[in-house]
């Protein structure tokens, strides 16, 4: 999270500049290739931070604003929030309407622009090229004596996984060994994949490595981190007057702003597990595509199942005798466990056995 | 022989930075920087340079120095540094055929010890035994305190 705060000027910046900028990767503003693809917006979750569909039921999200103007602009009629498109284009540096001095952004409109991938495609390569530029002595050269070793495998292990996809997307796929033995994986949005040279080394492990490259394309597939920017430029529309209002509660009643901190962060945290757990229910959809028998679909889960850590058991809360030492407690929990943490192995033993139990009957 | 290593600047200028930006919390770096050991040892790097890979140089005081946390979206959470298994990669490692005459070579001819680690931990990149390497990193960084 501290990484992207720094980037909230350079996206906003980005935003502004790709308006008008000619990027090589196809125009998110064009409305020449193809029909629109209109996000159906009926069922918008009461909270912005929400996963709405943790069972991977479309493996790509639509990415061009013409398809997100459309979305929105159905979802503004239906709730008569007609200055919404207005809205967005005076977001996105785009011209448009005009914005009054009441045009106020509502919460129905920040809470659809949260969820609708608005954030131009050259934003989020410019996002990634600086992260992957700040990591270049990590990665693993082609041409280097392991790196002709391994990128064979690894190029293959992605162009099996990109042939399973059949709905049409628009990243160019870049894909990194990292000089690591570990066995992780990561994802920047634009495309860029990276692999740890650990998942690389066995059999064994190259059953986890096509799992653990499945999620990686999910995640940018989904949108999640450049959907996360976007949250954060949403937001800060409104975090004055916000933060103003819990300045003001703050001095009669201190525990209240404590739960309020709770809550937003607890928020934010189910978020962050639910958007790992669609990327891994995405995942589970990807190779079952990828392999032709439901038994290698079977061994690349397990091979990644048996990777994860063991399962412990949910750290018991502590009982406190009185209010203070509850809200000490509290404060403790706010600044000590992390805001995005993956899901533990037991959420995601059983949303594997969910997705595979899905698809296993669906037909394979 | 090895390619020339035209970043090698780089390394002296990313060793001097990482040194001037965590000279603040850092004594054993100030103490380096201070007393001018930062640039002798990257002095000695350019003279050493033969004994390894460039790029396998970068990585490792890129790894010594840097202290960025990335963005992006991992498969799960990093794991805790392994050291047992990461001394029985480096056994392993020593008695590799391939790997082995570097390591000595380096032991035959880099008196100190600091130069030595980064060498070692350089060859070990370079040869793919990267737990190992790691290890070698961790103790650059406790000899650097």
């Amino acid at each position: 999270m501290n990484a992207r705060m720094p980037l909230h000027t350079l996206l906003a910046l980005a935003l502004l500049t790709t308006a008008c900028s000619t990027p090589q990767l196809s125009n998110p503003f064009s409305s020449q290739d193809g029909p629109q693809h209109i996000k159906d917006l009926d069922h918008l979750p009461s909270r912005a931070l929400v996963v709405v569909d943790r069972h991977c039921a479309e493996l790509v999200q639509p990415y061009r604003l013409t398809d997100n103007f459309a979305s929105l602009s159905v979802f503004g009629l239906k709730e008569g929030l007609e200055a919404m498109p207005g809205q967005l284009n005076k977001m996105l540096g785009t011209g448009g309407a005009e914005a009054g001095p009441s045009d106020k952004l509502g919460d129905s409109a920040k809470r659809a622009a949260k969820q609708l991938n608005w954030m131009p495609m050259s934003a989020e390569v410019l996002y990634a090229e600086r992260q992957h530029q700040a990591r270049q002595n990590e990665l693993l050269a082609r041409d280097s004596k392991q790196g002709r070793k391994y990128y064979p495998t690894a190029d293959k292990i992605l162009s099996d996984i990109l042939a399973s996809i059949h709905e049409p997307y628009d990243y160019q796929f870049k894909l990194f060994i990292v000089t690591s033995d570990e066995h992780n994986a990561l994802a920047l949005p634009g495309g860029y994949l990276y692999l740890d040279k650990g998942l690389l080394t066995t059999p064994q492990l190259q059953q986890k490595a096509y799992f653990a490259l499945a999620h990686e394309i999910s995640h940018v597939l989904q949108r999640h981190e450049t959907k996360e920017m976007q949250s954060v430029v949403v937001d800060s529309f409104s975090a004055k007057s916000d933060l103003l209002k819990l300045m003001k509660s703050a001095q009669g009643n201190p525990k209240a702003v404590v739960d309020r901190i709770k809550l937003e962060k607890g928020q934010f945290t189910r978020h962050h597990i639910d958007q790992e757990l669609q990327a891994d229910s995405c995942a589970v959809k990807m190779l079952s595509r990828v392999y032709p028998t439901r038994q290698q679909l079977a061994e690349s889960l397990n091979a990644f199942i048996k990777d994860l850590p063991a399962a412990t058991a949910d750290p018991t809360a502590k009982a406190a005798s009185n209010q203070t030492l509850a809200m000490a407690g509290d404060v403790e929990d706010i600044v000590k466990s992390p805001a995005m943490r993956h899901p533990n192995t037991q959420e995601r033993k059983a949303n594997l056995q969910e997705i595979y139990q899905e698809v296993t009957v669906a037909g394979k | 022989m090895n390619p020339p290593c035209p970043r090698l600047p780089l390394a002296a200028l990313l060793l001097l930075a990482a040194s001037t930006a965590m000279a603040q919390d850092c004594k054993g770096l100030q103490d380096l920087q201070d007393s001018a050991q930062a640039q002798t040892t990257v002095n000695n790097i350019r003279e050493d340079k033969e004994q390894t890979d460039c790029g396998s140089l970068m990585s490792v005081l890129d790894r010594l120095f840097n202290t960025r946390k990335t963005g992006g979206r991992k498969l799960e959470e990093d794991r805790p540094f392994n050291a047992s298994a990461a001394q029985a990669e480096l056994t392993k490692a020593q008695a590799d055929p391939e790997v082995r005459p570097r390591l000595e070579k380096i032991r035959k001819e880099v008196t100190d010890p600091t130069r030595r680690l980064v060498y070692e931990a350089a060859v070990l990149n370079d040869e793919g035994y990267y737990s190992a390497r790691d290890l070698r990193i961790n103790q650059l960084k406790q000899q650097l305190k």
